[in-house]
Parts: C-alpha cells; structure tokens; sequence
C-alpha cells in the first residue's frame, strides 16, 4: 500500500519528533529485540514453545526487527500476520504475562527510560490485543480485566 | 491477510466499509459507537497502528497489520490512529444481512 506524498511526510515529522524525545533508532530496536529473545529462549515457561517452532533465530529476529521498527517507527518493514501465527500456539495468561515481564525488564536495562515506556506501552497493548484473538478463536470472549485460562495440553 | 478464525462459528462477512486513512476517517468511528445486536465486527490495519479502545468493561489496544480487533454486538468503542494509517472494518452477522451495522449512523 503505497502512501502519498504529504502522508509520507506528516508520517516522517512524526517519527522525527520520536526519535528526538525518546532516542529510538533500528540501532536501539535490534539491541532491545536480541537481549529480549536471548531472554526469551532461556525462560523455562515460554522458551520451549519458541524452541519447538523457530530453528532459523537469524531469520526469526531480523523479523522481529522489523516488526518493531514498523510498530515505533512506522517504517512499514514488516508484512507478517502475527494474529495468525499466534493463534495456534499452546499459550494462556501466564505466557502472556511472562512475555510482558521479559519484554519490560529488558526494556529498561536496554532503553532510555523514555523509550522504554514507549516499547513497554505498545508491547502491553499488542499482546492485549493477540490475547484476546487468542481467546476468541477458542471461542472464548474477554472483558476487560478477564484472562486467557485452560492452554491446550500439549503446552 | 483476513484472519477469519477470530469470531464466533456461523458468521458471515456481509459488508466491509472503504479503507480510511487517519484523515477521512469517520468521526462517528473516532467517538463512541456500537454495532446492533447481532452485529460483529473485525477492525483490519493494512498500514500504521491504531488504537483501538472498549469502553464498556474499558480496555486499550493497538491494531497492526495482522493484529485486527474484535468488535462484540453492542459494545461501546472508538478508535483512534497514532500517526499515518489506514484501516477498514468488516462486519459479520449470523443470518439476517444488517443493511446499517451500527446502532445510529456513524460511517
């Protein structure tokens, strides 16, 4: 989807205007995604259920990179369906949680305190958001405050 | 890039709205509205984010592409974009085809 000229440039003002207040760059987004997937991989709760489907990690992080980057940058990097990978995964509220809880630690050690808020909030309201996808394609509808329980056995 | 598992079995897609970029977008989305009884809705990204926000219990969050928002009958919402995006939204019902999704006219 191609944008138009002054869409392109309201779109740069704005990341200038970012990028000026909180210092995000693609240096600081690849920093933050490897130490949060070094993370990751060694929990006990969500690292086996990356293990068991990622084997290319290269590949897998230079896209987690560009998630992020289109996600904070707006640099529309990323042209992947992340609802839909989710939605088949053995997860439940505390994978989610615990997904949070990585991302947020290492956020701060990784981040300015202003650019970590900035991760940390969209970070909160992704995953909100593939929760309730999640939830929803087990038939499952949530109200705020009410979480994803009952993962399937296999998890 | 429709992600169609999300709602309820037995629905069906009858009406999609034009894709809105952040300025034609309608100010009936932008402020409180909901769909009638009956009615779902899927809110689709296809460039930038959106934030998408129940009012009624009240929850935040951002919309992607490839992270759409389920829209329940008559549950309060709005949205709002953060920065440059385009959306539209698709509307589901069971069996009788709604010919104006909402419960007063917003789109």
């Amino acid at each position: 989807m191609s944008s138009t000229q002054p869409e392109a440039e309201r779109r740069t003002r704005i990341v200038e205007q970012l990028q000026a207040d909180t210092g995000i760059d693609e240096v600081m987004i690849e920093k933050l995604v490897h130490a949060f997937y070094a993370r990751v991989r060694c929990d006990e709760l969500i690292g086996p259920i990356f293990a068991a489907r990622i084997s290319e990690w290269d590949h897998h992080l230079q896209r987690l990179c560009q998630f992020w980057s289109s996600v904070v940058l707006m640099s529309g990097r990323y042209h992947g369906s992340p609802m839909q990978k989710h939605l088949a995964l053995p997860v439940e509220a505390a994978h989610f949680d615990r997904w949070l809880q990585l991302f947020r630690q290492t956020a701060r050690e990784v981040c300015t305190p202003k650019a970590a808020a900035v991760f940390v909030e969209r970070a909160e309201r992704i995953a909100r958001s593939i929760e309730m996808g999640v939830a929803s394609s087990r038939g499952v509808l949530l109200a705020s405050g009410q979480r994803l329980v009952h993962a399937t056995p296999e998890a | 890039m429709i992600v169609n598992n999300l709602l309820p079995a037995g629905l069906t897609a009858y009406k999609q709205t034009p894709i809105f970029d952040q300025d034609s977008l309608p100010a009936g989305l932008r402020r409180e509205h909901r769909t009638k009884a009956g009615v779902w809705a899927l809110i689709h990204v296809v460039e930038g984010s959106l934030l998408y926000r129940i009012l009624e219990p009240p929850s935040e969050q951002v919309l992607l592409v490839g992270v759409p928002g389920i829209v329940s009958p008559e549950q309060p919402h709005e949205v709002s974009p953060l920065g440059p995006m385009r959306m539209f939204v698709e509307f589901y019902s069971a069996g009788r085809v709604e010919r104006e999704p909402h419960t007063s006219q917003v789109l």
